[in-house]
């Protein structure tokens, strides 16, 4: 069953402008910094093609059940809730998300994983290709 | 309200010394900023001050200088651009001086860049072994790159990226002909974004610089975040509406060609089939390609994604990849080549960009067989006939200009391998506008174009000025409101107004590259894109300064100028070089409308504040403070 905020990925739509990840860290950070990003792009131009990884909100999530610190866990909208307290940067859960959707920094000592921006995400709001699309809702089509 | 000196305004420039080895860096100046802005504008101060009239433009005193925009980085507005400039090795008087040479860029080098905490890098000096800047948070590294010399643009770009196990670097990068110093190199960043027309990418390998890595992951922070979060989502909802941009982000720039085709904008040029073939130029319009679109790209920030990605499935050029192509590349490597099988045009358009060859290097190709044609060229100079048709002489026409074989090193020199020439070739001689050779004749019809193109300060580039405005068909009292309630002629034929419509773009375009936007977000096709009022609410809300729109307009006014008394040290600033070639002129109806183009200029001067000889006046000098420009 779906989620309510679930974000369904059209990889073949992305066209690797990255603006969803400006605007993830812009709203969350106050910076633009696409390493502080929610949602990651990966670039393969020479393979013409751009990958959006952004958290699938998982019924059963490999990340939250592979923390052995008990760091991750899930709300009750599927959203994965960070206790940085407890996590040690092991990166266990990145290793068992198999969306490539989390992600620690070493440099900035943090996990990053999509909190959904309060139910109304900036990254689908501005993709202008419905790369993005929000629980089946092509908002640009 | 009190500026904010942060953020953007906090970033650096770094001069480095290929020859010494070293590395310098300061904060950049804000009184930049406030004179010049950003990218094109500071670039030009810069090389203002650190050039003379007899510089080498292949020697170790040109700057090589990558510069970005005010706001490069940014979401939105088409903010991946920025300008690489140095002086250009193609288009000066003689082999050994310069002229202007400049070129905007896009792609995710500029926004990379940014993260590292540099705007600007100055490279000068040339080094004994072949080099790449390495450019992370405040640091830059001049590292070998002895493995990666050789290497086309692809292969040099991922070899990088793996090196340093990072697919977020980025780099800009020359292929075989910049190491060869093809005069027309290019530099590229990606599968085919492009510093072309002015030959970086030669001035790149005169340096013995292969490449340009950057990885940032500083903060780019600004004035107002919330603001201008919400500034940007309501402009992009607002841009994605435009009919304009719609059409540029379902067939991309191509679609322009169609346009051409139908209002015969290409019939002075024998080797241009548009407007005189049109059947056979339907083969490559924009629809045509679309059977090979993966679906599009886009330069960071930008939503418009004006390139497909594309892949050839089958055939004899099954495998062939990359982005574009663009309007230009449709030309060159497509109607000047009798080329009008799509696929034959994205082959050729992969090739020159992993050669770092700028797709106006065709017209090199068909210049080629042209002479061959007429016996200048024979067969003691090449090893197999010169002919229209062979895309397997093409491509190896293509290679030779790169590597500097045979016929090859001759066409690498541009304007200056006609010395190597029999004297009849000098006969066939394309046209040249302030230096530039091979400026393609599109014929005189659409007169903005024509007079846009002979003034510019960029020698024969047409994005000094160019809109589509005056073929759009726009009504009169329309024009007039775009125009500063000037009346300018919604004619394409007509010469009324319009050298205020090339002035008024001039000023424009200045802005748009000097603050990192792109051209086509701006007023170029659609009376109501951004121009001054968003550019200087978005400078406010990213930096905090004021610059209101009468400012930016001065600051237009200033780097256009500034330009000019460039073309004027380097001998190319003259009444004189703002005319119409004789090559363009095939009959007396021709040589009519040359006076009347002719006849533009004194308005045209007057509304820069220039004499009657071409000549930034002292006084508006003194208004734009760049008085000390008459002492260089």
């Amino acid at each position: 069953m779906g989620r309510q905020l679930d974000i369904d990925i059209n990889t073949p739509n992305c066209t690797g402008c990255h603006i969803c990840e400006m605007v993830c860290s812009l709203y969350h950070e106050n910076v633009i910094n696409l390493d502080k990003a929610r949602i990651r792009i990966k670039d393969k131009w020479d393979e013409s093609l751009f990958v959006p990884h952004i958290c699938q909100l998982c019924e059963s999530p490999d990340c939250v059940e592979a923390c052995p610190m008990s760091a991750l866990s899930q709300d009750n909208g599927g959203i994965i809730q960070v206790d940085m307290e407890l996590c040690t940067g092991c990166e266990a859960c990145v290793i068992a998300c198999p969306h490539e959707a989390i992600r620690w920094s070493d440099e900035f000592k943090r996990l990053f994983v999509c909190d959904r921006c309060d139910g109304d995400p900036n990254c689908v709001k501005t993709c202008s290709v419905s790369a993005l699309a929000l629980n089946g809702n092509n908002r640009k089509a | 309200m009190a500026e904010k000196v942060e953020g953007i305004l906090c970033q650096k420039i770094a001069y480095i010394d290929l020859s010494r080895g070293t590395v310098d860096m300061e904060v950049v100046p804000l009184e930049w900023h406030r004179r010049f802005l950003g990218a094109r504008g500071i670039n030009m101060h810069l090389i203002s001050r650190l050039t003379k009239a007899d510089t080498d433009p292949l020697g170790p005193d040109n700057p090589l200088i990558i510069g970005l925009g005010l706001i490069t980085g940014l979401p939105g507005f088409g903010s991946g651009r920025y300008n690489i400039t140095a002086l250009s090795p193609l288009t000066g008087p003689s082999k050994n001086r310069p002229n202007i040479g400049d070129a905007n860029i896009g792609g995710h080098f500029g926004h990379e860049m940014r993260h590292t905490g540099f705007d600007y890098l100055v490279i000068t000096g040339q080094s004994p072994k072949p080099v790449y800047l390495l450019i992370t948070n405040d640091h830059i590294e001049i590292k070998d790159a002895s493995h990666l010399w050789g290497l086309d643009t692809w292969e040099t770009q991922k070899v990088i990226q793996r090196e340093h196990r990072d697919e977020r670097m980025r780099s800009l990068c020359i292929g075989p002909a910049g190491e060869n110093v093809a005069r027309m190199a290019c530099i590229i960043t990606g599968p085919k974004d492009a510093a072309g027309g002015s030959g970086m990418g030669a001035v790149m390998g005169s340096k013995k610089l292969k490449a340009i890595a950057a990885r940032g992951s500083k903060d780019l922070a600004v004035a107002h975040p919330d603001e201008l979060l919400r500034y940007f989502q309501e402009q992009q909802d607002i841009l994605m509406e435009r009919k304009w941009i719609k059409a540029l982000g379902r067939l991309g720039t191509p679609l322009m060609l169609a346009i051409a085709v139908a209002g015969g904008y290409g019939a002075g040029d024998e080797k241009t089939l548009m407007g005189k073939a049109k059947e056979e130029a339907k083969g490559v319009f924009a629809e045509n390609l679309l059977p090979y679109s993966l679906g599009h790209s886009a330069c960071a920030g930008c939503a418009v994604h004006c390139r497909h990605r594309y892949l050839v499935a089958e055939g004899p050029y099954a495998g062939a990849r990359g982005e574009g192509p663009e309007y230009g590349a449709l030309h060159a490597l497509g109607l000047a080549l009798r080329i009008t099988d799509p696929k034959e045009v994205l082959y050729l358009n992969g090739l020159v960009n992993k050669l770092g060859l700028p797709t106006q290097t065709g017209i090199h190709v068909a210049q080629a067989i042209k002479l061959y044609e007429e016996g200048i060229i024979d067969d003691t100079m090449v090893d197999r006939p010169l002919k229209f048709g062979d895309i397997a002489l093409y491509e190896s026409l293509l290679n030779d200009i790169a590597y500097r074989r045979g016929i090859g090193d001759i066409l690498a020199d541009d304007k200056f391998g006609y010395d190597r020439l029999p004297p009849e070739a000098q006969k066939y001689r394309l046209s040249s506008i302030k230096g530039a050779h091979n400026v393609v004749d599109w014929g005189l019809t659409v007169r903005e174009f024509v007079f846009g193109q002979i003034t510019s300060s960029l020698p024969g580039h047409v994005h000094r000025s160019r809109t589509g405005l005056g073929v759009l068909g726009l009504p009169a009292e329309v024009m007039q409101k775009i125009y500063d309630g000037h009346p300018v002629s919604p004619d394409k034929h007509s010469f009324d107004g319009k050298a205020y419509m090339t002035w008024w773009h001039e000023i424009l375009y200045a802005v748009c590259d000097a603050v990192g936007c792109c051209q086509f977000q701006t007023v170029m096709n659609s009376p109501n894109a951004p121009k001054y009022e968003e550019y200087s609410k978005l400078i406010y809300l990213a930096t905090g300064l004021d610059m209101p729109v009468p400012y930016l307009r001065e600051v237009g006014e200033r780097i256009y100028t500034q330009e000019r008394m460039l073309l004027w040290r380097f001998g190319f600033g003259e009444r004189e070089h703002d005319r119409v070639p004789q090559g363009w002129i095939h009959s007396r109806e021709q040589e009519e409308e040359r006076k009347k183009f002719d006849g533009l200029l004194d308005e045209y001067y007057e509304l820069h504040g220039w004499d009657a000889t071409g000549h930034p006046r002292p006084e508006t000098l003194k208004r734009l403070g760049l008085l000390e420009m008459l002492d260089g």
